[in-house]
């Protein structure tokens, strides 16, 4: 059941007929009602596996970093334990449930809480009370803080704020768990990141950032030119798989694009989400599903909001979280290997200023299309066979938080 | 901070406006410039942006004279000028939000 699977298009088929999707229209609705909204809070993001962030952001015995989840209204403390293992721990106190620990990141030996001094060990035990003798018949080994689920995948840090997660992440995910085993993440440790509050509901920026439609047009100034040519001018999505709970599309790279001056200079000496023509014959056999000659990259997403696109070179990393029906907080960070020289160090630069610029074209869409749906004017959505991995979303959520509510 | 450069750069004195070192601060530069100004910086390093890089690899990653950090960081300024004249002729994104509602993360968090 572990072994990765790929979808075959049928012949004279649409992804969309082999992924098993249907091809109704979806009400927008799943994007508009705050009753739907704490629906998803309730039966996704409280009970599936979400990306917290990456291992090398606590590489010593008693780094932690804090998540802050708004709609879940939670906050999540993670941490590195004496035994060298990542644990997840709800960031409140034990004794007037106050919050734990209030930086985002940080080193502690120990933990303890700044309002009556409580002192936890790094694998939540409750160890010192201040004045314990004043407390009733305090058993401290009941007190420990509120453990919640970690795994780690291939440096990744996943959490479950279900306290009985029905699957193990393996199960969850075993497509990728196994698929893309030999990629190398453990490699590309440089990482830029940034965060941006956006004014829409989280899913339609993943939408935004699940197709390739939109790109010689939203990025006409920019990559859209990596993407297509003459011969391919909607620069289709070469391959799709909608799983249970992963989607992936695989594209291509136009192999005629020739990057203005400085451009290729950057490109000569170091990596780019969008430099084609990389060697990608040591990647995963997983990757590159259709093996073509100019591929390009894969997309690939965990639902519900964990997401990254991989190259030969490097990779991005997007996390889409709710904040409430019409706002979240996007993580968006790009990771490569370190650079060696100035000149690769000068490029991987680039890489990053040219990822932070183009996404500020998408992020513009997005906003517009959340100021209107409330409207009225259209009810629903419509998803071409190049938009399979919308569409899937849109289906995966409705299976997990039941269907969206009638527009009408 | 000295904003010395090399000898055989010292053409580009007129320009060490943009020296900075981090990547925010690089942006706050760019987006408090005309694009005429981001041009001028485009225009002049371009032609010696390979010998600036083949200069630069003359010393390791982190064992970098002053003046030599202080190209090194034009040198990324010119890159936000890249972004400006090759693709949006403009110091923004022309249909995109603003680049200040974006938060860079401290790197150093990640590593």
């Amino acid at each position: 059941m572990n072994k990765p699977t790929s979808i075959k298009k049928p012949s004279k088929g649409t992804w969309t007929d082999a992924a098993g999707l249907g091809k109704e229209r979806v009400p927008v609705t799943g994007c508009t009602s705050p009753d739907y909204f704490e629906q998803e809070v309730g039966h996704i993001f409280k009970k599936s596996w979400l990306c917290a962030g990456r291992e090398q952001e606590i590489p010593e015995i008693g780094d932690f970093i804090v998540k802050e989840y708004k709609a879940m209204k939670t906050s999540i403390l993670v941490v590195r334990g004496r035994d060298s293992k990542v644990r997840a721990f709800h960031n409140v106190c034990s004794h007037r449930c106050n919050k734990l620990k209030w930086d985002s990141s940080g080193h502690s030996a120990r933990l303890t809480c700044k309002f009556h001094g409580w002192t936890y060990s790094l694998d939540g035990k409750l160890m010192s009370v201040p004045d314990e003798d004043q407390f009733f018949d305090l058993d401290k080994s009941s007190y420990g803080l509120a453990e919640i689920s970690a795994e780690v995948w291939e440096g990744f840090i996943f959490i479950n704020l279900d306290p009985n997660p029905g699957q193990s992440l393996e199960d969850y995910m075993p497509n990728f768990y196994h698929g893309l085993k030999g990629y190398p993440f453990h490699e590309m440790t440089r990482c830029y990141a940034w965060q941006l509050e956006l004014n829409c509901n989280w899913k339609i920026l993943k939408d935004a950032f699940s197709e390739i439609y939109h790109v010689p047009f939203v990025h006409n100034l920019s990559v859209a030119d990596t993407f297509a040519n003459k011969s391919r001018p909607m620069a289709h999505g070469v391959h799709f798989d909608v799983f249970q709970n992963e989607l992936r599309m695989s594209f291509w790279g136009n192999p005629d694009y020739v990057p203005p001056a400085a451009t290729a200079v950057t490109y000569k000496h170091g990596p780019s989400i969008v430099k084609r023509g990389d060697d990608a014959s040591d990647l995963p056999e997983f990757m590159n599903p259709t093996k073509i000659p100019n591929w390009a990259g894969d997309l690939m997403q965990v639902f519900p909001c964990f997401h990254i696109t991989l190259t030969a070179n490097s990779y991005i990393y997007l996390n889409y979280l709710p904040v409430s029906v019409d706002k979240m907080l996007w993580e968006l960070r790009y990771y490569a290997r370190p650079a060696k020289t100035h000149a690769e160090r000068f490029s991987e630069e680039y890489a990053a200023i040219a990822l932070r610029d183009s996404i500020l074209e998408d992020t513009r869409t997005v906003e517009y299309t959340q100021s209107v749906l409330s409207s009225g004017a259209k009810t629903h959505f419509t998803f071409s066979d190049q938009e399979a991995l919308v569409r899937g979303h849109h289906e995966m959520t409705q299976r997990w938080a039941g269907p969206y509510p009638d527009p009408k | 901070m000295s904003t010395n450069l090399p000898e055989q750069f010292l053409d580009f004195a007129p320009y060490v406006k943009w020296i900075h070192p981090t990547m925010e601060g690089r942006l706050e530069l760019r987006l408090a410039s005309t694009y005429d100004e981001m041009k001028e910086l485009y225009d002049v390093m371009l032609p010696r942006i390979e010998e600036v890089l083949e200069f630069l690899d003359r010393y390791e990653l982190g064992k970098i004279p002053e003046d030599a950090e202080n190209l090194l960081y034009l040198s990324y300024s010119f890159l936000n000028s890249v972004s400006c004249v090759e693709y949006y002729h403009s110091t923004r994104i022309p249909m995109g939000i603003e680049h200040e509602r974006l938060v860079m993360c401290d790197p150093s968090d990640f590593f």
